[in-house]
């Protein structure tokens, strides 16, 4: 019974710069949620609102079915009686403190009994691999083990919402990769609801049961991270979901035949087929394709016919940029392969949905198949 | 807001040049009376220091008098201290304040100074002049000069001062109406666009439902529809028309030079009939056969629009896959020969025999006693097959799921037995069967259970030649009853084995003519082990024999147990 509840949040810095608009969400019991977005887009500010670091201009925000934040009804519950747990983005760990210090002195503070404390912070060392680093300081540590107090200080109280801001930030990429597993498995082993804050993509897709993407205070889409991979609401949230990012094609439409769209480039035809609902379109429409670069394979039989403009080859996969008229495509193909820039290739589109937005509003209009003429 | 600023600069300027303007004409005119006034009161110093040496007593009225007429003015005589002695204007008017103007120690210093007074609707311009008596006494004399012009020229300076801000708030007041009419205007204009906005968004979410319903409706149409214009492109095609004449989404795509070399073949033969059909403007049905065996009922329509009356509007084809109606209608109408043929064999013989018995003084008793027989056998016959054929229609009707009651299969099918044991006897056939001992029960009717099993058992007979063997085993097999009929007879060749339970299909007719038989049998079969919720298999090699399997749920106990619950 962990859910976070935020209705209307609003948060004004002063009288023009409104750092988050109205913003509603749910966060239930056990889910890992991510806010993602650029860094300056709020997402922050919303993590401090939630602890109770930050006030809200406006709205209400609810911990575990109690309203612990109301504009309306002037409530502020202190940080230290939300029952959060908080990871800032530096550990903030005490640097005269040995290891063991550090994570007992929150539950000294707490008046629990010397043995009880004991008992808990060993389990704890256990359970994040620090055995044997008791009594070091800090300074003496590296930064994953640091990361690790620090979450194992913020685990000490047994909190059942965990906040953590950018924890991974200062790692580099392997140890980063590693604390990602680390991470997702004690919250399989916690049961706690996390929220956790991220500008990288990447950590947010790998990591979260859902995730909350956030652009200039707005908040974006909300779903689960194959919902915002496969059916993102805007181009934003195509745009900053993946890597290589997604292709954006433009094209002009019109309505054919029942519900189709006959997409029309000066590079390629298509024929879009929507499967989630018809749209009507006005003749000459701009629209704009979404092609993930995985739903891009080179063959023989492909009607669109281009260029090899750059082949990055990694191992594993193969990014390969492909030009067709002024238009650039990356696709990646997996397995070893590598091409010869200028080589000419046919393309065709893999069986999929791909979405389609309206270029002026830059919402999406509807999922469909494609098909090439 | 800069605009007017800047628009409202010009006449600012313009009024503070007249205000600095008439300002400057009223010292001009002051600074020439002044002139006129200093000159007037050196000539009445002059005049003055003059009568002091002729002796003569200066304040006394008649010299001030005199002094008034010499400077055509009023003149006044103060003292030292600046009480007033001596007015040569005896109206009353009120005298000039010397110490308004001047203070006394300028005064008394000789200095001339000069002051303007207002009275009786007219300025004066006061000139004051210090002068020592020989007795040590000290005056003041005044000449008041009036200023004549200088009432006009306040009243214009006040009037352009007055005109000038009237005019400049009266164009800032209305500046502000103007800015606020306009906002509001603009708050208006957002307004409506913001209605606007919301109008098409629901205009939008409205056209996109109705495009899905009717997409819907279409594409789970059972035929193909496909719009032709007047021009006989294609305006519009169903998912079914597409899979149907194999025509690509590709064909859509607007603005395409020689569509029609795309066109499948089986959409040019369409469009041909198409074609023709607008050429005569009739209505058109054909069946189409396609290079794969199908055939398509092809039904053209002239449509007509139905907004603009008797507006040709192009036309529309239905598409409908026919194969297995067809199909079905062949084999109906071989049936019907068939029947009528089979029906017809019996009551030939039967009438035949009939008219030979009708002279039968002519025959012996022998040839009689066989006609009978020929009658009577071939009235059986026919009366088997009618009943078979009444049967075959009558199987939904007469046993629905009310008329079920628990049975005893196996009882059942004892109970048949000797019949079909004395069947096989004849035609010299090895009768195996195979009963289970113990009891089974499922919901159903004797009569269906007979007919299935005496059918199946007669068909293996009909069809093993003499010397061969047939089984018929019934067991209880997990829920189900499992009745088998096996034979080692001529069997089924591969090929027709889907069709041998559909209704008037019989395998070669050749070999049924021998035969008899209405091809009606495992039809009646299939029917009714339907209707009991059964299946039927059958395994089949042709000259090694068949066997049918039927599959028949059995009655859990539970179930008849809550049934009498």
């Amino acid at each position: 019974m962990s859910d976070i509840i935020l209705k209307n949040i609003v948060k004004r810095f002063d009288k023009f710069t409104i750092a988050v608009n109205n913003l509603s969400l749910e966060i239930h019991d056990g889910d890992f949620v991510t806010l993602l977005g650029p860094s300056g887009c709020g997402k922050t500010t919303i993590l401090r609102m939630i602890a109770g670091l930050e006030q809200p201009t406006n709205g209400e925000i609810y911990i575990d079915g109690k309203i612990v934040f109301s504009s309306i009804k002037k409530i502020d519950v202190p940080p230290e009686k939300r029952n959060v747990g908080f990871i800032f983005q530096n550990y903030a760990l005490w640097p005269h403190m040995t290891v063991y210090k550090n994570i007992a002195f929150g539950l000294e503070n707490m008046k629990w009994k010397r043995s009880r404390v004991e008992e808990r912070v060993k389990e704890l060392l256990k359970m994040l691999h620090l055995e044997g680093f008791e009594d070091r300081y800090p300074s003496e540590l590296s930064g994953g083990q640091q990361q690790r107090v620090a979450i194992a200080r913020m685990l000490a109280a047994n909190p059942k919402i965990l906040l953590m801001d950018e924890p991974m930030s200062n790692l580099d990429r392997k140890l980063r990769m590693e604390m990602r597993m680390e991470l997702k498995n004690l919250h399989l082993q916690t049961h706690s609801t996390f929220v956790y804050v991220t500008h990288d993509q990447l950590e947010a897709m790998t990591m979260s049961t859902k995730i909350s993407l956030i652009k200039s205070g707005l908040l974006q889409q909300f779903g689960s991270p194959l919902e915002i991979y496969c059916e993102p609401a805007n181009i934003f949230v195509a745009d900053f979901v993946g890597s290589p990012s997604i292709n954006l094609i433009r094209f002009s439409g019109e309505n054919v035949n029942l519900d189709e769209i006959a997409l029309s480039s000066s590079e390629m035809r298509l024929i879009f087929t929507p499967i989630t609902g018809g749209v009507a379109i006005s003749k000459g429409a701009k629209l704009v394709l979404g092609i993930r670069p995985e739903n891009i394979s080179i063959s023989n039989d492909g009607l669109i016919k281009g260029k090899v403009y750059s082949s990055l080859p990694s191992g594993m996969e193969t990014v390969v940029c492909i030009i067709i008229g002024s238009v650039k495509l990356n696709c990646v193909l997996f397995g070893r392969i590598d091409y010869k820039a200028g080589k000419p290739v046919a393309i065709s589109f893999k069986d999929d949905d791909y979405p389609l937005f309206d270029e002026e509003t830059g919402e999406r209009i509807a999922l469909g198949k494609l098909e090439t003429v | 807001m800069k605009r007017f600023i800047l628009s409202m600069l010009v006449p600012v300027c313009a009024f503070i040049f007249l205000v600095v303007l008439s300002f400057f004409c009223i010292s001009v005119y002051k600074s020439e009376v002044q002139k006129q006034a200093i000159h007037t009161m050196e000539v009445l110093d002059d005049y003055i220091s003059k009568a002091k040496a002729n002796g003569e007593s200066i304040d006394s009225r008649t010299f001030i008098t005199r002094l008034s007429e010499i400077a055509d003015c009023r003149v006044c005589l103060f003292s030292g201290e600046g009480n007033l002695l001596i007015d040569s204007d005896t109206t009353g008017s009120k005298d000039p304040d010397p110490y308004s103007a001047v203070n006394t120690t300028e005064t008394k210093n000789g200095v001339i100074s000069d002051s303007i007074s207002y009275q009786d609707n007219q300025h004066f311009l006061n000139e004051f002049s210090y002068f020592k008596s020989d007795n040590a006494n000290s005056f003041i004399i005044c000449a008041s000069f009036p200023l004549s012009r200088f009432n006009n020229l306040l009243l214009i300076q006040k009037s352009i001062i007055l005109g000038g801000c009237i005019l400049l708030i009266t164009a800032v007041l209305f500046y502000g109406l103007w800015q606020k009419a306009l906002s509001s205007k603009t708050i208006g204009i957002t307004k409506s666009s913001n209605g606007l906005i919301n109008k098409i968004k629901k205009i939008e979410l409205y056209a996109n439902e109705r495009i899905s319903l009717l997409s819907t409706v279409l594409a789970n149409m059972e035929s193909g529809i496909i719009l032709f214009g007047t021009d006989c492109s294609i305006l519009m095609m169903n998912p079914k028309a597409q899979s149907l004449t194999g025509a690509k989404s590709s064909l859509f795509f607007p603005h395409r030079p020689n569509p029609e070399l795309e066109y499948p073949p089986v959409l040019i033969a369409i469009l041909k009939m198409v074609r023709n059909s607008m050429s005569s403007k009739k209505t058109l049905i054909q069946d189409l056969h396609t290079d794969d065996g199908k055939i398509l009922s092809i039904h053209i329509d002239i449509v007509y629009s139905k907004y603009i009356p008797y507006t040709f509007y192009g036309t529309q084809a239905f598409i409908t896959d026919v194969t297995e109606k067809r199909r079905m209608e062949k084999i109906k109408d071989e049936f019907v020969s068939n029947v009528s043929h089979e029906l017809r064999t019996p009551l030939t013989l039967i009438s035949g025999f009939a008219e030979t018995l009708q002279d039968w003084r002519e025959l012996d008793d022998k040839d009689c006693e066989r006609a009978l027989e020929i009658i009577d056998i071939e009235s059986k016959r026919l009366k088997h097959m009618i009943s078979q054929l009444l049967d075959l229609s009558h199987i939904e009707s007469r046993i629905g799921a009310n008329n079920l009651v628990p049975i005893d299969p196996i009882e059942t099918i004892r109970s048949i037995i000797s019949t079909i044991q004395a069947l096989s006897e004849k035609r010299n056939i090895n009768f195996k069967i195979e009963l289970a001992s113990e009891k089974a029960e499922i919901l159903g009717d004797k009569v269906s259970i007979v007919q299935i099993v005496s059918n199946l058992c007669e068909n293996a007979i009909k069809y093993t030649p003499s010397g061969g063997n047939v089984l018929l085993s019934v067991q209880k097999e997990k829920n189900h009853l499992v009745i088998l009929v096996k034979d080692n007879g001529i069997g089924i060749p591969e090929s027709e084995i889907p069709h041998i339970f559909e209704r008037f299909y019989r395998v070669e007719k050749s070999r049924n003519t021998k035969r008899g038989g209405s091809g009606l049998g495992l039809s009646i079969v299939k029917g009714l082990v339907d209707e009991l919720g059964g299946d039927i298999s059958v395994k089949s090699r042709l000259h090694y024999g068949s066997t049918f399997t039927v599959h028949l749920p059995l009655l859990c106990k539970e179930v008849t147990e809550g049934k009498t619950k």
